[in-house]
Parts: structure tokens; sequence; C-alpha cells
């Protein structure tokens, strides 16, 4: 497993290095009286690139929501890296990058503009060296002073990438990564992400429907199904288990009946 | 290498005031503000000496026609500093639509880059956050009311017709005071409903509404007076007539919730032709601020972040 | 014939949406609101003049009588009608700006406005139906806010309307009708003009306000007349002669001030209502045939500027446009 810790991880969590970094215990969710999330339990290595499949409105943004600071759960815990999403958000948010599904930017802001400023919310020290060095990482270079109305959807994309990483996190959640993106966009996220785990040791969290990425990219999946997790293996396991897409495709199809 | 973090706080501040300024609508209202500005000295300039002519002229004609008891000129009595009254007019109504834009972009230009999943990924608090944007509305709303008392003041200072008594640049810095009050009103106003509404344009609306309320419809009912004439600085100078029972009930009851009136009390009283208690409206107006200010504050702290992201 | 027609589904259609548009049922609902007020406030007004009469008359002693003459107030409903009358100047452009708006910019951008296009609607029957259901929605907002006043001002004046104070109402409502056309063409227009749609709304917005609000109040203040409260000559006790005497001698200030006024569309439709209705003093009680003897400019101004709008609006509507995505 490739381990780089983030220099600016200062705040050390009391547990053992090999314990899971995403811990999911009891996480339940309700909202306006109807239970999105049935109690999932879920522990995620580090170091891995966690594929978390299911259908639109299976509850997958939601998760994310919760595992990232954005929402409160209702009942259950998450921890990231050994701290509570809630009652200890802030060291949450120090070891996390986001990226959302459709997100535009501001359009009257240039390229460097947009990452400068969520590089400083991120407490970022040396701004100009990281955008730098993000943007050298995503081969992206010599677009920081275009305003970003000029972007297609895949620089875009791109950018969602660099303020994602750009204050080096432990953990980055991807929230349906490849929508809008043609095959060639599709095919260069997949190589970032695959870089970001192994060059960068980051553990890679990303929602998705597509299975076809998650047997190229990740290295285990979980199934989300109205809620409730029903499948978790590793990718070898389930490859395994299913040795063609063919096959996997209508496990998954078969999967999604059972409940 | 630079190795100080630059505070969170300036950084959400800064951000705030450079969107502002690429905003092609904002731009747009403050070029008319601005120009405005600086046609009201030329209107308050020509208007004040034309009707001084026109008194001259008048006493010429009476005399000639053998009328021997000729009424002082009117404007004798008048402040020097109501030249600029025709000022209040434009900060009445472009004012504060640009507050209202200044306000309401605010926010909902956060919503319509989809960023604010990523600012509250991040470790910054959102009371902190809200301050600064806050703040940052502030200072824009400060350069701009600034601005218009610098035109003001130079025009005053070098337009001999224009030249002020002793105390006169302080007595128009309170006015202009008094008027960033009053655009704090509607700036937080633009802001509270930005963050409320789903709908942008009902959002740009709504305070709008709250606009035309205060400016045009509570001081129709409070004065009797139609409502384009109450955009007249001097139907705004002058004493309200005794109307009867209606227009007494009404002025009492409704005059408290009166924002347009509050400011323009003041702010004319800062200028030496007020009516009524000017302190008194100052101090109502700045409670009405501290209201607005709280409600969007607290709209922000509500504000559920995870709505943005199901689309 | 089948292009009329079309003209008629997209009229219809057009009507369906305003009336499920919440933001423009608030903006009409106020509006009605703001009439009401002012009917009210107008009434009040008119009965505290009333009861000043009565007062003065009571305090004069019989001989003070015979010399001092005292008119009492006269009730006129038309002029009740002046707070309603600026009142749509003033909101009612507003609701038409958000119509015309709206009209544009549900379908511009969207893919409805492709499956619009890809059926057999020529350029004509596209503006012609959004203008035929604009048409509809103004002119059931002016007929019902016309109906409400008189409503409102026999009920609270208990003085019934003259056959011929009708048609002069009648009248005014029709000019309101091509009034709040010409924004709804002129915001129609603009949205297809401005690639960003919010920001066409709010350049709608900014030239109402510079031209609706900004110029005639510039023109009002600048009114020597208008420096002294009750009346800069009132105040001098100048006759009529005597002010057009002193105020031909400042003829180039009086024709910059009107100048401006005449810029704005604003303020002809004001001058031509005020004088039908009788609010211009000068015209009250005058036949229809005298007030358009004076007025015929105005009127003509106000078909020139919305026939101008119509035609801007026709010659934006080019599909490349109606389609255009906002960035």
């Amino acid at each position: 497993m490739h381990m780089k810790l983030p220099s600016h991880a200062v705040v050390e969590p009391n547990i053992k290095k090999d314990a899971p970094v995403i811990e999911l215990d009891g996480l339940t969710h309700s909202y306006g009286g109807e239970t999105v999330l049935h109690d999932l339990n879920l522990a995620i290595p580090r170091g891995e690139i966690f594929g978390f499949l299911g259908h639109n409105g299976a509850g997958k943004t939601t998760t994310i929501s919760i595992l990232t600071t954005l929402l409160r759960q209702t009942a259950g815990a998450a921890r990231i890296a050994g701290f509570d999403t809630v009652s200890e958000a802030d060291e949450v948010r120090r070891r996390i990058g986001y990226l959302p599904e459709n997100i535009t930017f501001y359009n009257d802001l240039t390229a460097y503009e947009n990452l400068a400023y969520f590089a400083r919310l991120s407490g970022v020290k040396n701004v100009d060296e990281r955008i730098d060095e993000a943007l050298g990482f995503l081969d992206f270079r010599g677009i920081e002073h275009r305003k970003l109305k000029t972007f297609s959807k895949g620089m875009r994309q791109r950018i969602g990438l660099a303020q994602a990483i750009l204050h080096e996190p432990e953990v980055v959640f991807l929230d349906e990564p490849t929508t809008g993106l043609d095959p060639v966009g599709i095919k260069n996220l997949r190589d970032v992400i695959l870089r970001l785990n192994q060059e960068k040791g980051m553990t890679i969290f990303m929602n998705t429907h597509l299975l076809s990425e998650v047997s190229k990219t990740c290295t285990s999946i979980g199934v989300l199904n109205r809620g409730r997790l029903i499948y978790n293996e590793s990718l070898e396991k389930t490859l395994a288990d299913f040795p063609d897409e063919v096959s996997l495709e209508a496990i998954y199809v078969q999967m999604e009946e059972l409940v | 290498m630079s190795a100080r973090a630059p505070s969170v706080f300036a950084s959400v501040v800064r951000h705030e005031l450079t969107t502002l300024a690429r905003e092609k609508t904002f731009l747009l209202l403050l070029a008319i503000f601005m120009a405005m500005t600086f046609f009201s000295v030329y209107i308050g300039w020509s208007t004040r000496t034309t009707t001084e002519a026109i008194y001259h002229a008048s006493v010429a004609y009476l005399a000639a026609q053998g009328v021997t008891s000729i009424v002082a000129d009117p404007l004798t009595g008048v402040s020097p500093l109501l030249v600029f009254d025709n000022m209040l007019v434009y900060l009445l109504l472009i004012g504060a639509l640009l507050a209202i834009v200044i306000g309401h972009r605010s926010f909902i230009r956060e919503r319509a880059a989809g960023v604010l999943p990523l600012v509250f990924v991040r470790p910054i608090s959102r009371a902190r956050y809200i301050g600064a944007k806050l703040l940052g509305i502030l200072l824009a709303l400060t350069g701009i009311v600034f601005a218009t008392y610098a035109v003001s003041a130079f025009s005053a200072a070098f337009i001999p017709a224009l030249r002020l008594p002793a105390g006169g640049y302080a007595a128009l810095l309170g006015f202009y005071a008094v008027s960033l009050v009053y655009l704090a009103f509607f700036a937080a106003a633009g802001l509270f409903f930005s963050v409320i509404m789903k709908n942008e344009s009902t959002a740009l609306f709504m305070p709008i509404l709250v606009w035309v309320a205060a400016v045009f419809i509570l001081p129709e009912l409070t004065t009797g007076q139609n409502p384009v004439a109450l955009l007249n600085p001097v139907t705004l100078t002058g004493a309200i007539p005794d109307q009867g029972l209606f227009f007494t009930a009404a002025h009492r009851l409704l005059s408290p919730f009166s924002v347009g009136q509050l400011y323009t009390r003041s702010a004319l009283g800062m200028l030496g032709g007020g009516i009524g208690n000017s302190i008194a409206s100052l101090f109502a107006l700045l409670a009405y601020v501290g209201v607005a200010i709280g409600a969007s504050a607290f709209a922000l702290r509500r504000y559920a972040v995870t709505r943005d992201l199901y689309l | 014939m089948k292009r009329l027609r079309i003209i008629g589904i997209i009229a219809k259609k057009e009507v369906t949406d305003a009336l499920r548009n919440s933001l423009f049922a608030t903006l009409a609902f106020f509006l009605l609101l703001l009439v009401g007020v002012s009917i009210l406030v107008a009434s009040f007004a008119f009965q505290s003049q009333v009861a000043q009469y009565h007062a003065a008359l009571s305090q004069l002693s019989p001989d003070q009588l015979k010399s001092i003459v005292l008119t009492a107030p006269a009730y006129y409903p038309l002029q009740m009608l002046r707070g309603t009358i600026e009142y749509l100047e003033v909101i009612g452009a507003i609701i038409a700006l958000v119509l015309g708006y709206l009209a544009i910019a549900k379908e511009k951008g969207s893919n409805a406005s492709r499956l619009l296009l890809v059926r057999p609607v020529t350029r004509g029957s596209f503006v012609g139906g959004k203008l035929l259901g604009a048409s509809i929605i103004l002119i059931a907002l002016v007929l019902g806010i016309g109906v409400f006043s008189v409503a409102a001002v026999t009920f609270v004046g208990h003085v019934a309307f003259s056959a011929s104070e009708l048609m002069k109402l009648g009248l005014v409502l029709m000019y309101t009708y091509g009034y709040l056309l010409f924004f709804f063409c002129f915001s129609a227009a603009l949205a297809l003009l401005v690639p960003n749609l919010p920001r066409a709304l709010m350049l709608a917005f900014s030239l109402w306000l510079v031209f609706v609000l900004i110029i005639p109040q510039i023109g009002d203040t600048m009114d020597p007349d208008n420096q002294v409260p009750g009346g800069f000559f009132a105040h001098l006790h100048m006759t009529q002669d005597g002010q057009t005497a002193v105020i031909n001698q400042f003829r180039r200030y009086e024709n910059f001030r009107n100048a401006l006024e005449v810029s704005s569309v604003e303020k002809h439709y004001e001058r031509l209502t005020f004088a039908t209705l009788g609010i211009k003093t000068t015209y009250n009680d005058k036949s229809l045939g005298f007030i358009m003897h004076d007025k015929w400019p105005d009127l003509l101004v106000l078909l020139v500027f919305l026939m101008g709008s119509i035609v801007l609006a026709y010659l934006s509507a080019r599909p490349s446009r109606i389609m255009a995505a906002s960035p």
C-alpha cells in the first residue's frame, strides 16, 4: 500500500495505522418522515479506491453529504481518519477533499482566483505553490488566468479535481465524477484517480452508477439499494465471483431486484 | 515562499468584493448611480440659480404691475445644503436597488456556482463565513456611498454657487452616513430573500416589493400624497398638512414601519431641512437594519447546503 | 387558417403559463391592492378637504362671508384615479416587464424552444402568438383594474360615473394597455438580445428605473414652481399671465426640462391620461375632442414607442436567439 501522510496533518488521531480511514457505524438518516439510509456499516481501509454503486435516488449523495460533514445523520456515527463527522467536523474537514456533481464555479473569476479562494478557505499557506503543483499534477497548467466562463465541462471538472486536492487531503470524495464527460475525459479522469491513489496515497470514495468504471478503477465496491448496503467486497473477490462484465452487470441487476 | 497563512475571514471578505466587482449587472447599476450623482449636482445647482433668477424676474414683473407688497424670497431661509437634497431621491431609488442587487447576488452567486458544499467541507465556521460575507457587503456599500460624498464635497468646494457654510462638509458626511444605514437595510433584505427563496427571480422581486412598500405605499398612506409626488424632494421637505382623522391615525400607526420616511426624515435632518424628529428616525432606522441583518444571518445559518446537491 | 391556429395555440399556452406563475400572480395581486389603497387614500384626502372647507365656513362671520369667496371642493370621480394611474405607470410597467421576460426566458436555452422550432412555426406566428397571449393577460388585468376602481370610487364617493366619464375611463384603459404592451415587447426583445437571462432582466429593470422613475422625477424636481411647498408662484401671489410672462424669460431652462420629460414614454402616457381624466385641472370636464386637440402628439408618441417595440421584438426573434443557451 502506498502511504504518504500530508505534511500539514498535525493532529494525529489516536488510532492504529491500519485502522479504517472511513467508518460508518449504524449510519441512519431520515428525511421528512422517510428513512433514506438504513443502518449502514462499512469500514474502508486507507489506500482503497472505493466504488459506491447504486441507482439514482438510492442514497449515495446523502451518504457522501454526511461523510463530508455537510449533513447530520439522524442516528449512528461516521468517522474519517478516526474523527467523528459531527463532533469533530473541523478535524474531518482538514482531511478531506470533495467534488460534488454538477459544479460550475464562479464564471467571472479566473481559474487561479477560483482555486486560490478555496485554497485559502482550506487554510493552505503557500497558495501559489500548491495551485501550481495541483495543476501540474493534473497536466493542466497554462489556463490559470482564463475566466471559468470560457471552460468546457471537462475543463471545469479538472478545476473541480484541483480544488479537491489542493490541500493534500487524506480522503477524496467524488460524486458521480464522470457525468457529462466524453470518453477521452472519462479516460483522463480514471488515470488521475489512479495516480492520486498510487502517487499521493489518497483514499478515494467515489459515487457512481457506472459498473464499467468501477471494474476499471476501484479496489473495492459497495452497492446501495434504497438506502441499504446490500453488497460490499473487494474488486478481486467480485471479479473472481463474476469473471466478465456481462455477468457483473447481470448480478448487479439481480441484487437490485433481491431487496 | 510565503509562509503566513492568509486569514480565512479576510479571504471571504476579499472574495466578496472581487466577485462583486466582476458582476456586469452590478456595474451597470453602479454606472447609472454614479452618473446620476454627477448629474444631481448640476440639477441642484441649475434649479437653485434659476429659481433665484425667476424670483428676481417675478419681483420686477410685479413691481411693473404696480404691486407694492412683495413676499420675501422663499429660498432665503432655506439651508444651502438642500441643494444636494435631490441626491436623496437617487439614493432612495437607485441606491436601494443597487443595495438589493449587492445583497441578492452575494448569495445567488454562490448558489449558481454550486460552490456552497465546497465552502462548508472546509474548516471555516458558518458564523465566521456569514460575518465575513456581511462585512464584504457593508464595505462595498461604504465605498459607493463614500464616492458619492466625494462628488458632492468636491463640487461644493469648486462651484461658487454651491459653497457650503461652516460645518457644511460634516453635515454632508452625516447625510451620507445616514444613507449608508438605509442602503444596508436593503442589502440585508436582498440577502435574506436570496437565502430563503428557491427561485432566483422571486428572490429578486421580494425585496423589490418591500422597497415599493417602503417608498410608495406606506408614505402614501401616512401623508395622503400621491405616490410619484413623494419622489419630489420638496414634497419630502415640506411639512405634512393636517388632513383629518384618517391620515392622523394612519400617520401614527404606520409611520414607525415606513422605512423610506424614516430615512428621508433623518437624512434631511442632516441637511438642515428636516421635518419631525430626525434623531429618533435614525435610531428607528438603525433598529430595522439590525433586524434585517439578524434575519439574513439567521437564514444563512440555517441554510441546508445539501439542498443544492440533488439536481 | 393554419397560421392563425398556431398563433392561437401559442397564445393559449402563454396565458396558462402566466396564470400558473406565482411571481406574476403576486405582482398582479399587489397592483390591485395598491389601486385599492390609492383610491381609499384619495377619498379620505377629499373628505378632509370638505371638512376643512366646512371648518373655514364656520369660522367666518356673515359679514366676512360677503367679501371672501370660498369655493366648495367639487367631487370628480375620475380625479380619484390619480394614484391608480401612477401605480399603473410604475408597478404596471414592472408586471409587463416580468411578463415579457418570462415569455422568452422559460423557453430560451431549454430544449423546449427546439421542440417548438422543429414544428411549422414561423417567426411571425411565434411573435404573434406571444403578443396575443400577452394582450389577453394585459387586457384582462387592465379591465379588472378598471372595473375594480369604478366599483371602489362609486362605493366610497356614492357618486355614479356618467356615460362620458365611463367613456374617458375606457379610453384611458386602452392607453394603459398600449403602454404596458410596450414594456412587454421591450423586455421580451431584451431577453432575446442579451445572452445572459438574469442580466437581461436586470437590464430591463435598470432602464425602467431610468425612464419611468428618474427622468420624470428630474423634470419634476427642476420645476421652479415645485421649489416651495404649495407652489412658488402661488407663494408670490402671481397670476397665470404673470407666471407665463416670467417663465418665458427662462425658455432655455424650460426647454431642457421639457426635453428630459419627453424622452420618457411614461411622461407621454401620463400627460395623455391626466388630461383625459381631468387630473390636470385645465382639462377637467372638457370634451374628448378638446382634450384630443391638445394631446394628440402624446398619443402619437405613445403609438410610435409601441410600434417600435413590436418591430424590435419581431427582429430579435431569430431562431438562433430563441435557442441560444445562457452562458
